[in-house]
């Protein structure tokens, strides 16, 4: 299974809080994303958390200091809003851009992103928060509901092309106390060809291993977890 | 020291390729059609479509550039797509010509079992009799890749080190002379991925 190692990121800071809420500083993001590629992550996200708010996206100058020393994927996300934002992404050293709200807002950006940098390079991030018994999506980190249902989402998504989706349970973020296997189950019965990477709760291997049971090959990406040193990526890729 | 440039065609990620040539101590630059420059080894990257790279170079004159600094003996290193556009033709978004270095095609990756994009570290095997025998030490070793178009050559002998996953084989490394084909990017698997960039620049 591919494990990455995400890093939420707030002025300068690595953060995290619990349900997108609560932030807490923990660290600096060149210092970790050297410790985590060292540790053996195989690829690296990073997410501006106020960007959308702010209008704004201030990773660029980060990934460009941790490209230096990092030689593993670096994947950036939040506030990318042009075709200029992913060129300044990809300039600055990511190979990725991940994108939410400017998405949701005009899916035609999608097919533009697509069409200009290729698919493979386009992550499509869906924040997802259980709704009864469904599945709502977010934009703005989690700040604003859209109405869209998370399984046409994923639809509409894979069928305009993109090359990965990374899928944040907000109920579980930060909780350490395990993936949303419902919704995880859920996604199981939808024909889903593109890679997903499972992202929000996940605090120890056991939760892997449960993840391992639906998808044995898809990717989950991990935070607290690694920043509260909880679990660790030179053990993890042993086992996984 | 190798004078070593990146043609800069603005497409996708360059900068990790310039860091990673970087620190194994070369001399690099970027190449565009405004700064064109004398080299021994040029490195075309690339990220986006066959036929957006192609479009590309036609319209910069790349094509003759390339043509010429490879009829000099420049060493040229294609990764991912700047591995398709070493071939004669690609399927991807249309038929377009490629630069014909190495005969043969680029279409997409034909299966039921792999995701598309092939994403992920993947392990390579090296042939058996290649010519150039420092590749053999990166037999069984992981890469990172992502792709869905693969690169086909007509003759196998082109081919170094492949992926195989289920019945298919993916040519991972290719070269013909001077001209060096990489499907996965050596830059971005960590300190394997480096070693392979500082024994092709040696061993060319």
């Amino acid at each position: 299974m591919r494990i990455i190692a995400r890093l939420d990121i707030k002025n300068n800071y690595v953060i995290k809080g619990i349900n997108f809420e609560g932030l807490r500083k923990v660290g600096s993001p060149t210092d970790l994303c050297t410790k985590y590629y060292k540790d053996g992550a195989d690829e690296l996200v990073l997410f501006d958390s106020v960007a959308t708010l702010y209008s704004r996206n201030n990773l660029f100058d980060i990934i460009k200091r941790i490209t230096e020393k990092v030689f593993i994927p670096v994947c950036v996300g939040g506030g990318i809003r042009s075709l200029d934002d992913i060129k300044m992404a990809l300039y600055s050293g990511a190979d990725k851009v991940s994108i939410n709200t400017s998405i949701v807002q005009n899916i035609s950006f999608l097919k533009e992103a697509n069409k200009n940098f290729g698919s493979s390079n386009i992550v499509v991030s869906i924040e997802a928060k259980k709704n009864k018994n469904n599945w709502e999506v977010y934009t703005n980190n989690g700040r604003d509901k859209t109405g869209l249902n998370v399984f046409d989402w994923i639809k509409k998504v894979q069928d305009v092309g993109c090359g990965e989706i990374i899928l944040t349970s907000i109920d579980h973020d930060g909780t350490r106390n395990g993936l949303d296997l419902d919704l995880i189950n859920k996604i199981k019965k939808i024909s889903v060809n593109v890679p997903i990477i499972f992202s929000g709760g996940i605090g120890t291997v056991k939760h892997i291993e449960e993840l391992k049971k639906i998808f044995p090959d898809e990717a989950l990406a991990l935070g607290s977890a690694l920043h509260y040193n909880m679990l660790k990526l030179n053990e993890l890729k042993k086992i996984f | 020291m190798k004078k070593i440039v990146i043609l800069d065609y603005g497409l996708g990620n360059i900068r990790s390729l310039y860091n990673s040539i970087k620190i194994v101590n070369h001399d690099v630059t970027y190449f565009s059609e405004t700064k064109k420059k004398h080299c021994d080894i040029l490195f075309i990257p690339g990220v986006g479509s066959f036929a957006k790279a192609s479009n590309i170079f036609k319209e910069k004159g790349y094509f003759e550039i390339i043509k010429k600094a490879k009829d000099e003996g420049v060493i040229i290193v294609g990764i991912c797509l700047g591995m398709h556009i070493l071939f004669s033709e690609g399927f991807e978004d249309g038929h377009n010509k490629g630069l014909d270095f190495i005969n043969g095609k680029v279409e997409k990756i034909k299966n039921k079992i792999l995701k598309l994009p092939n994403i992920g570290w993947k392990e390579i095997k090296i042939e058996k009799n290649i010519e150039k025998k420092f590749f053999d030490k990166f037999n069984n070793n992981k890469f990172y890749f992502v792709h869905s178009y693969m690169a086909i050559p007509k003759d196998s002998k082109n081919i170094i080190g492949s992926f195989k996953y289920e019945n298919i084989k993916i040519p991972s490394i290719v070269s013909y002379k001077n001209i060096i084909g990489i499907q996965f990017h050596p830059e971005k698997s960590g300190e394997i991925g480096i070693e392979l960039i500082k024994e092709v620049i040696k061993n060319y």
